[in-house]
């Protein structure tokens, strides 16, 4: 195995915190609070980096001509905008009127509506995905028409019956199937987190 | 003058204190089971034993051809490593993801680096598009295509998940490989319909169960749940990752010997199996 | 032979008609069945399930709640999946507000913020005063911002008789009589049990989660580690019907036409794409020697 500085830390903090769920100490626990804080200081580091580098990306385009400088503009005045309306003199900050308006007022619908797209998109990726014929496609789209006829809002006996069948599956056989790959998933992401940890192997492939 | 007797007796002091001031948060059941993790991958870097059966996972073996394939007809490759980053405020299972996409973005870069092809990879993640950089910048170290480096970009689109796919709505589509690898959520098929639908070859890997559909419909090599931790594995030369694997496999019999033992408790008569192993 | 400038501009814009009739055709018939009173169709169309076990369960968590106890609402929807728990949160919100609880709403995700503001700002046009809800703002860092606001759920500088009340039982969880997880993909009630239930064992927790979370989430709720789940439409609804005058009758019921309509469109397109292959229909632009 070959240490690093990078390995041996993430090392250390994984311990920490993993014997911290562990294992109750009030000295573990006064340490594994530091970590937490650290992650928390390091995770707000990346945002604010993140935004200033992708404003120093699109500031250069605004100089320049073209296509580019109206999504230049659109994208940095709408985080103008919103700097603006927190770090005025006289605002409160995350939780001005100012800021929750333009949040609840634009950021909300525009985003909300944007994911009401989703179900266009769906419908043509069946279209497309039949068009290919790969076998795994028919039977997601198979097994997809089934749970639309279980799921449909009928009134009466028929929709009680629909509504018990869709009750069923997604308490079983669907059920098992998310479990299965909830397991897999869990087992192959906390062994790979595992191998970060250990520092297993080498890091440089 | 320092005495040792002394010293010893303060730190097994120090340790017992320790012992006598700690308890164990869950039971000892389940922090047996939180522990068999690191042991089991312990035990194979002793001793890994298993042969090695790659199955191709995704059709990564087939990313060089569909290079080959852009090249000839003067297209380009889009890369995007999902919309969980990896300092964004998402699950842990969701950023794990984009850490399993760095190798896949690795062996693309390669073979885009190779061919020649003009990459872009997508993240909207700012410490993901810095490990993507470096990722980009070692592909074209390994292939001794310096030259071609800067036709190979990477992009922060900004931070959100909306972002990620109004990003991928707004190409194009004038690409001719993409490769969708990494944490999705109720975006997937927004960034899955701007990216996979209008390339002439794609790969889709996602464990995001919700978005599994996506990949199935849209792309020619699937990569679902645990296979996106699986396909880099099959890149060939990385130990370490097949080591994972093989400590995976181990682990997922254990599980799959647990539940059918605790079932076959539960049809016997014994009162629940599941809490005792839950520690509740 | 020459066509004139007007017949070549549009061509390509007849061409993008012709593609886009179906999509423009599905949205109006869709905005045509919302605006179909709900009661045309009568007992023909039911979503709210008869089953009424889990919104009981929601019911009886908080008729455990003493007069004026502090609920936590950890608001952390997504943006793409809210529209489906947004009526359940409203009528769970409403109710809890005529039972007399002191709310308290924080957000461990972006989303979640948005989407809380929005909420907040909704209640405060209809009313809601200070001393009913506060708002605990955003902590960032997914599983550390929430591990690391067991001890301290209070931001620096909030204020307000709720915020008082919680710095005088600690500032901590263990402050609240109930959390309410009003729980989307990123960061979802998993994250809550997982890190929270360990530190904090009897902390009683609530969850409003969408569909796509109820397989992860249902065992938590049979071993008691939720104590009641709402996590599907027709469960939610029947736990909206049950409250509907807590909300002065607000809350946005969900029309079961539209949903009908929409269901009955995918079901065609399905049915139309499986039956395509019949008459070989290809994509000739794919590379299908690839892989």
């Amino acid at each position: 195995m070959r240490r690093s500085l990078t390995a041996g830390l993430a090392l250390a903090t994984g311990a920490i915190l993993l014997l911290d769920l562990l294992i109750i100490n009030p000295s573990l626990e006064l340490l594994a609070g530091g970590v937490v804080e650290l992650l928390i200081l390091l995770a707000a580091a990346a945002a604010v980096g993140g935004a200033a580098t992708l404003a120093a990306h699109h500031l250069p385009g605004l100089a320049s001509g073209g296509h580019d400088r109206w999504d230049a503009v659109m994208l940095l005045g709408g985080m103008g905008l919103i700097l603006m309306a927190g770090l005025r003199p006289g605002s409160n900050g995350s939780s001005d009127p100012a800021v929750n308006w333009l949040i609840s007022a634009l950021l909300v619908p525009i985003a909300s509506s944007l994911f009401a797209l989703v179900f266009l998109f769906l419908l043509g990726a069946v279209r497309r995905g039949l068009s290919i014929g790969t076998r795994e496609a028919t039977i997601t789209v198979v097994a997809a028409s089934v749970m639309v006829i279980l799921l449909l809002p009928l009134g009466g006996a028929a929709g009680a019956a629909l509504a018990t069948t869709a009750s069923w599956v997604r308490d079983v056989p669907l059920a098992a199937v998310f479990r299965g790959l909830l397991i897999g998933i869990a087992i192959l992401v906390s062994v790979s987190a595992a191998r970060i940890l250990l520092g297993v192997g080498s890091t440089d492939d | 003058m320092p005495n040792i007797g002394e010293f010893e007796a303060w730190l097994v002091g120090l340790i017992t204190g320790a012992m006598e001031d700690s308890s164990m948060r869950l039971g000892p059941v389940s922090t047996i089971a939180l522990l068999l993790v690191p042991l089991v991958l312990l035990s194979l870097v002793a001793r890994p034993r298993a042969r090695w059966a790659g199955r191709d996972l995704g059709k990564l073996a087939a990313v060089s051809h569909a290079m080959a394939r852009a090249a000839e007809s003067g297209t380009t490759a889009i890369v995007s490593l999902g919309s969980a980053g990896i300092t964004r405020a998402t699950g842990a299972l969701d950023r794990l993801q984009t850490v399993a996409a760095l190798p896949i973005l690795a062996h693309v870069a390669r073979a885009a680096a190779r061919a020649g092809v003009p990459l872009r990879v997508m993240t909207n993640d700012p410490v993901a598009a810095l490990l993507a950089e470096g990722v980009l910048a070692d592909a074209h170290r390994r292939t001794n295509t310096p030259e071609r480096a800067v036709n190979s970009t990477v992009e922060f689109v900004g931070e959100g998940r909306p972002l990620a796919g109004a990003s991928a709505m707004a190409l194009p589509g004038d690409h001719g490989i993409a490769v969708v690898a990494g944490g999705l959520a109720e975006e997937g098929m927004l960034v899955i319909g701007g990216l996979l639908a209008p390339s002439s070859w794609g790969i889709g890997g996602t464990a995001g169960l919700s978005q599994l559909a996506g990949p199935l419909l849209e792309a020619d090599g699937v990569m679902i749940g645990p296979e996106l931790f699986q396909a880099p594995a099959d890149l060939g030369g990385s130990h370490d990752t097949r080591l994972a694997v093989h400590g995976a496999n181990r682990l997922l019999w254990t599980a799959i010997a647990v539940i059918l033992v605790a079932s076959l408790a539960v049809a016997a008569g014994v009162p629940d199996p599941a809490g005792f192993l839950t520690g509740r | 032979m020459n066509e004139s400038p007007r017949t070549d501009r549009r061509a390509p814009a007849n061409a993008a008609l012709r593609v886009a009739a179906p999509v423009l055709a599905l949205l109006a018939l869709l905005a045509l069945a919302t605006l179909v009173p709900p009661d045309l169709a009568g007992a023909a169309l039911r979503i709210e399930s008869t089953d009424r076990t889990r919104a009981n369960g929601m019911d009886a968590a908080f008729d455990r709640l003493s007069d004026r106890a502090l609920v936590l609402v950890a608001f952390d929807a997504d943006l793409g999946t809210y529209a489906e728990t947004r009526p359940v949160v409203r009528a769970a919100i409403a109710d809890l507000r005529a039972r007399g609880a002191r709310l308290a709403i924080v957000s461990f995700t972006a989303e979640g913020r948005a989407l809380a503001v929005a909420e907040l700002s909704r209640l405060q046009r209809l009313g809601a005063e200070d001393d009913e809800i506060a708002d605990l703002g955003f902590a960032g860092a997914a599983e550390a911002g929430l591990v690391g606001a067991i001890p301290n759920i209070v931001p620096r500088g909030a204020e307000g008789s709720i915020v008082e009340a919680i710095r005088s039982r600690g500032s901590d969880l263990d402050a609240f009589a109930l959390v309410l997880v009003v729980s989307g993909g990123d960061l979802s009630v998993r994250s809550w049990v997982e890190q929270v239930l360990p530190r904090v064992p009897d902390l009683p927790i609530a969850a409003i989660a969408p569909t796509f979370l109820e397989p992860e989430l249902a065992p938590y709720l049979r071993t008691g580690q939720l104590r009641a789940l709402l996590a599907t439409v027709p469960e939610g609804l029947a736990y909206v019907d049950g409250i509907a005058e807590a909300d002065h009758g607000r809350a946005a019921a969900v029309g079961a036409l539209p949903m009908l309509v929409g269901l009955l469109v995918a079901l065609g397109v399905m049915a139309q794409s499986l039956l395509a292959p019949l008459v070989r229909r290809s994509r000739p632009d794919r590379w299908r020697r690839v892989g």
